[in-house]
């Protein structure tokens, strides 16, 4: 027994001695309303370009999915920012500073310290879920377009309305695929209706798009992912899943009555929309209603064909070599 | 205030003479997050049984306090200061078992650069960071070497399990492997 103890602790010293994946450029942190939200900023900042990324949940994390976007980072700079009550996000912080007004006004801080740090950098937007939301909100202030060059939405919303709609219609239509009655019954039962959308009971339905294999991709069954994200990152290790727990408010009001629509129409600057194809958690078909909206400029849309919810994961060098061009080109 | 009082229980084991203790360990907060942790203990009560076979067996109540620090690369260093209590078993041939609880301090600083937003600009704020409250168990094992072969040491391992309060809007789960020496006096 303690021969094995010595043997693990042997071990541990070699890895804590090992170059470890975080050779962060800039370390980066913004306090504000109790929040001490890291912005760590890694990759090629010679290149002149920086993409924010915007994770999704809300309580997701956004250096956690660095493990994913490293081959982007040889090209241009990328800022993880961990939201507030987020990721590795610390401090003493008040859940109900948890509003989508409040995470707006932290994006637009985020950005704004990230201009006064990196005067010289472009810098663009990469939505994912959650953080396509935050996108929207961000870019619906004509003042705030011209502080970003460029926005990819992964996966993301601009209407709760519309997301739910999408999402029923795709359980409706899987479970008649899989001849699934208790879905499909739940679906026809429960008809949505924009009035009554804050009583709707989307999380049920939400669980039978998962059943229907909605998003059956699970980052934890990736053993490398998972090592280095509790040994090797600036993560902290267990505070992901402290967060969940606080979010029911938000998800609850905010959540539901999200809509950017008609915003949608006044948006000049380049749009990249990229979509799993498969996914069920934010359907394609709300990829096409936002193509349709963005009228005012020639948006792209990258369908990555063999994905759920998180096409960085499953079609990796793909949805790397789209961010490329889309940078490259705008 | 509080860093002041845990000083002082950390350090008050060091006013009265008797068998003491000191502790140099390898402290790996999350195992890779590097660090050094030194501690004073003093037996408090000691007892000791013998087997028929003439084995003794020594259990023992220990109090000290110890001081932590270590380093998460780009994420903060970490200072944890706290008085400890520990029983320990030690057997015939000297094989370790103790279990320990610390009311831990724990002071940190974010590494890199903190900026608050003071409405028209954004201010660095030196030495940005926390303070927080850390109750910590161990359990742990080791050897001591002086009972078969009259080396006055002994190595041991511990696996602390601590819980952060505050941390955001609850607390944060943490856990640490401590391994070192420990010298009797």
């Amino acid at each position: 027994m303690h021969r094995f103890a010595f043997s693990f602790f042997l071990i541990s010293i070699l890895f804590a001695c090992q170059e470890d994946e975080t050779d962060i450029t800039y370390d980066l942190r913004l306090r504000h309303k109790g929040a001490d939200m890291p912005v760590w900023v890694r990759g090629n900042i010679a290149s002149g370009k920086m993409i924010l990324f915007l994770h999704g949940g809300p309580g997701d994390c956004a250096m956690c999915y660095r493990y994913y976007f490293k081959d982007i980072e040889n090209s241009f700079a990328i800022a993880y920012w961990d939201q507030r009550i987020a990721g590795s996000s610390s401090g003493v912080t008040d859940v109900s500073t948890l509003t989508y007004a409040q995470f707006l006004e932290d994006t637009e801080l985020v950005i704004d310290l990230l201009k006064a740090q990196f005067p010289n950098t472009e810098l663009y937007l990469m939505g994912h879920s959650f953080g396509v939301e935050l996108g929207w909100q961000y870019l619906a202030k004509p003042v705030n377009q011209a502080k970003v060059k460029g926005f990819i939405a992964v996966n993301g919303i601009y209407s709760s309305y519309r997301w739910l709609y999408n999402m029923r219609e795709w359980v409706l239509a899987r479970a008649d695929e899989r001849n699934d009655q208790r879905a499909r019954n739940f679906a026809l039962e429960n008809p949505l209706d924009p009035e009554t959308i804050l009583s709707y009971p989307w999380l049920t339905l939400y669980r039978h798009m998962y059943r229907l294999d909605g998003n059956p991709v699970s980052l934890y069954s990736d053993g490398r992912f998972v090592t280095n994200y509790t040994f090797f990152s600036p993560n902290l290790t267990f505070a992901q899943f402290t967060h969940g727990k606080h979010y029911g408010n938000v998800t609850e009001t905010d959540g539901l009555v999200f809509e950017k629509g008609n915003d949608l129409q006044n948006i000049t600057i380049p749009v990249a929309l990229f979509w799993g194809e498969k996914d069920g958690v934010v359907p394609v078909a709300v990829a096409n209603e936002t193509f349709g909206l963005l009228t005012q400029t020639q948006p792209e849309l990258i369908l990555f064909t063999e994905s759920w919810h998180e096409p960085f994961v499953t079609e990796n060098k793909k949805f790397i070599e789209a961010t490329r061009l889309f940078l490259d080109n705008n | 205030m509080k860093l002041v009082f845990i000083g002082l229980l950390t350090f008050l084991p060091a006013l009265s003479w008797g068998q003491h203790q000191i502790r140099v360990a390898y402290f790996g907060e999350t195992i890779t997050h590097y660090g050094l942790k030194g501690a004073y203990d003093k037996v408090w009560k000691s007892h000791e049984s013998s087997k028929e076979s003439g084995a003794t067996i020594k259990k023992e109540i220990l109090w000290g306090g110890s001081l932590a620090v270590f380093r998460h690369p780009h994420q903060l260093v970490g200072v944890i200061a706290s008085p400890e209590i520990s029983l320990r078993r030690t057997g015939k041939r000297g094989g370790l078992i103790d279990v320990a609880f610390a009311p831990a301090y724990f002071r940190y600083f974010y590494e890199g650069k903190t900026y608050e937003y003071t409405g028209n600009e954004f201010r660095k704020i030196p030495l940005a960071g926390r303070s927080a409250f850390l109750p910590t168990l161990s359990v742990g094992g080791g050897r001591d070497l002086s009972v078969n072969k009259q080396i006055p040491f002994m190595w041991y391992y511990r696996v602390n399990v601590m819980r952060q309060y505050p941390y955001n809007s609850s607390s944060l789960m943490r856990f640490a492997l401590e391994a070192g020496v420990i010298k009797k006096f």
